[in-house]
């Protein structure tokens, strides 16, 4: 990774400024001076919340590293710089409301390209921090009293790790770890599941055991029914031979049914008319009193006979007596008109006479009227006798009765011409039904039976599949086995990559160091060699040339620490590919003449870019202005303009 | 794409390998762990497992 401009608009003191660097390796430092308060740390802090937006120790918020002299719209920090060939910008900007950011914006481009433009800021983040992670940046962009810092601190697990990483062998330890914590452990349970299933096979083969027991025992009870349904089947057949042989029977029997059911019919309309008749006789009860009816009928015939006769007597009588009236009271005589003064005695004799031959005669017309009237009525019972209905049927009575007569008389034939042969064939008859509803209770059974075997084939291919997919193929097993033992084998050659790497890489680093220390101390020092305090550990740890090992924190001084910090960080450098550019800030304040011209020959020896931060030339580079120069990228100057309160970037020709 | 794993690691890889997919297995590996260095969460067992699952179907479509 290789800065090739970075530009500031509205970030702390920068208003708007920037600073290009010469793309060329050989001539790898740059040099930024400014006073106290100019802005070099700024630049630092300008760099780090581009990449990663970090806002810093002194600062709690983003908003507060915001222009302050007057109020802003935007504020942004761009970084141009190349990595493995290809051209990358990064642009964060931040767009402040009252007192807050709203939003903070990712902008990445490639080869002058946006890229995942409309995706995540997460997204772009990812692709910065692959080129330099986030975590690794503290061992290249360092502010000076982080130097001192690092060199008491590098015992730490937090730094171990990311030495680890920087040296390539954190993504080793890691797969390691995985392969054994999670991808083996994740094979084994598949190994131990599908043993488990071989086990759950193991009790589903046993269910299938009962199952195909039950459906033997079934198919045996079939198999025993059918032998009897042959059975009865061959008896039906020799019963229905039997009754075949019976010959015309049947046709016998069943003329001589009819002819009982004809009977039989007959006889319910025989009683039906008896009934009838029965009824009939019942409301007819004066037609057996006919004779009686037709006396007295006569009788009365005589008496009306007498009554009109004597009716007709005492008609004449009452004229006779009428006339003798009529004469007597005119005196004269009403057929011949003779006065009858003269037989008024006579007359009144005569009607004497006929009044008393009258007497006891003169309801005549009464008890003639009733004797009518008696008449009237009996005629009217007499035409109320129904003399046809009751003959007709009693001879068709007589008609049925003598039917059955011929009818038995057929009945009694057929039964002779039918012999015991009826009775023989009732008997095969009943046999036949029985055999047949045994048939019937048979073919039902083996029909039941053949439903509960197709159901238990159902159920035993049902377990066959399942046992089919939890029994494992011995190919399966053995894969599975295979693959345990690769992933182990695989675990153990990364372990030994670990080892060998951490092993190989702490062996060069220390000679690195051991390199850069000479070079830094010129071999004249109170110190001839420095180590890494233990196995495992990265603090260093500087031994005297008596073989004594000085405690790092108490018994060497600040400006030592220095050396010491610079010694690991610069070892770390040569060893590591990542090759990112080291920008010092302030890298020399603590140091001694002979200590800064030392490193500033190393710095010039790297490979990666070096950006150096320092107060002024007097005092902290200018005495190794000449061994910078020999690599000189370039040069700028920070101006504080103090009535405007910025600071501007001027380039040092 | 960034170069992803370190070359001394390269080395030391092809100095344990035993055949060439077991070297692409380890590199494979290798290289997953490093892109996902800084995730927070990592999830790589089942990417971890297709590594290994897929040389296995390699191997038995090879055999």
């Amino acid at each position: 990774m290789w800065i090739t401009k970075v530009s500031f608009n509205n970030f702390k003191p920068y208003k708007e400024e920037s600073i290009s660097f010469h793309n060329e390796s050989k001539n790898n430092i740059s040099i930024i001076e400014g006073v106290n308060g100019a802005g070099k740390t700024s630049f630092l802090e300008g760099v780090k919340w581009c990449l990663y937006e970090e806002k810093g120790t002194t600062y709690s918020d983003t908003y507060d590293m915001i222009y302050r002299y007057e109020d802003v719209d935007e504020m942004s920090v761009k970084i141009w710089f190349k990595h493995q060939g290809k051209r990358y910008v990064v642009t964060r900007k931040a767009v402040p409301t009252k007192k807050k950011i709203a939003k903070v914006k990712l902008e990445l481009k490639k080869n002058e390209k946006y890229i995942f433009e409309n995706e995540s800021k997460e997204r772009k983040q990812k692709v910065i921090n692959r080129i330099l992670p986030e975590n690794l940046h503290q061992f290249f962009l360092l502010k000076g009293e982080r130097t001192e810092y690092l060199a008491n601190n590098l015992d730490d697990e937090k730094f171990k790790e990311e030495i680890l990483q920087l040296l390539g062998l954190k993504s080793v330890m890691n797969g390691k770890n995985d392969l054994k914590d999670k991808v083996k452990k994740s094979y084994r349970k598949e190994y131990q599941n599908l043993k488990a299933g071989e086990e759950e096979a193991d009790e589903l083969i046993e269910e299938k055991k009962v199952l195909v027991n039950d459906k033997r025992t079934y198919i045996e009870k079939k198999e025993e029914k059918e032998e009897e349904l042959g059975g009865k089947k061959t008896s039906l057949d020799k019963i229905n031979k039997k009754l075949d042989d019976l010959g015309g029977i049947e046709e016998l029997m069943n003329e001589k049914d009819e002819l009982l059911s004809y009977k039989k019919d007959l006889e319910h309309e025989k009683e039906e008319k008896e009934k009838n008749l029965n009824k009939l006789m019942k409301k007819n009860y004066l037609y057996l009193l006919e004779d009686q009816i037709s006396k007295y009928k006569e009788k009365l015939e005589h008496k009306v006979s007498k009554l009109q006769k004597k009716e007709k007597e005492n008609i004449k009588k009452e004229y006779k007596i009428k006339l003798v009236e009529g004469s007597i009271d005119d005196g004269s005589c009403k057929i011949c008109g003779q006065s009858t003064k003269k037989i008024k005695t006579e007359l009144n004799d005569s009607l004497d006479r006929y009044n008393s031959s009258m007497a006891g005669d003169y309801d005549v017309a009464n008890r003639l009227g009733k004797k009518k009237n008696e008449f009237t009525e009996l005629d009217k019972i007499i035409n109320k006798i129904d003399y046809k209905n009751p003959v007709r049927i009693k001879e068709e009575i007589d008609g049925i009765e003598e039917q059955i007569d011929e009818i038995d008389k057929e009945i009694k034939t057929k039964e002779n011409e039918m012999g015991s042969k009826d009775k023989r064939y009732k008997t095969l008859k009943e046999e036949k039904g029985k055999i047949k509803a045994n048939i019937d209770e048979l073919e039902e059974i083996i029909e039941e039976n053949e439903k509960y075997i197709n159901e238990l084939d159902d159920e035993i291919e049902e377990l066959d599949d399942e046992i089919d997919r939890k029994t494992p193929s011995s190919r399966e097993e053995e894969i599975l086995k295979k693959k345990i033992d690769f992933t182990k084998n695989i675990v153990r050659k990364l372990k030994t990559i670990e080892k060998e790497g951490i092993r190989k890489k702490r062996k060069s680093i220390l000679e690195e160091m051991n390199e850069i220390l000479e070079t830094l101390t010129d071999g004249e020092r109170n110190f001839t060699k420095i180590d890494f305090k233990s196995e495992g550990s990265y603090a260093p740890q500087l031994f005297t040339p008596d073989g004594k090992k000085p405690n790092m924190e108490y018994d060497i001084s600040d400006g030592e620490k220095w050396v010491v910090a610079y010694t690991f960080l610069l070892g770390l450098n040569r060893y590591t590919e990542r090759n990112a550019p080291l920008i010092l800030d302030v890298p020399f304040s603590e140091l001694d003449k002979e200590y800064r011209e030392n490193l500033s020959i190393l710095l010039g020896d790297l490979n990666n870019q070096v950006i150096l931060l320092v107060k002024d030339t007097s005092r902290a580079a200018g005495d190794v202005r000449s061994l910078l120069e020999r690599n000189k990228n370039k040069e700028m100057e920070l101006m504080r303009d103090t009535d405007k309160n910025i600071t501007r970037i001027k380039e040092v020709e | 794409m960034a170069k992803l794993i370190d070359s001394q690691i390269k080395e030391l890889i092809i100095k344990v390998k035993e055949d060439k997919t077991e070297k692409e297995v380890l590199e494979e590996i290798i290289e997953l762990e490093e892109e996902q260095l800084d995730m927070k969460q990592r999830r790589n067992k089942k990417q971890l497992k297709k590594i290994i699952d897929d040389y296995f179907k390699k191997e038995v479509c090879d055999k």
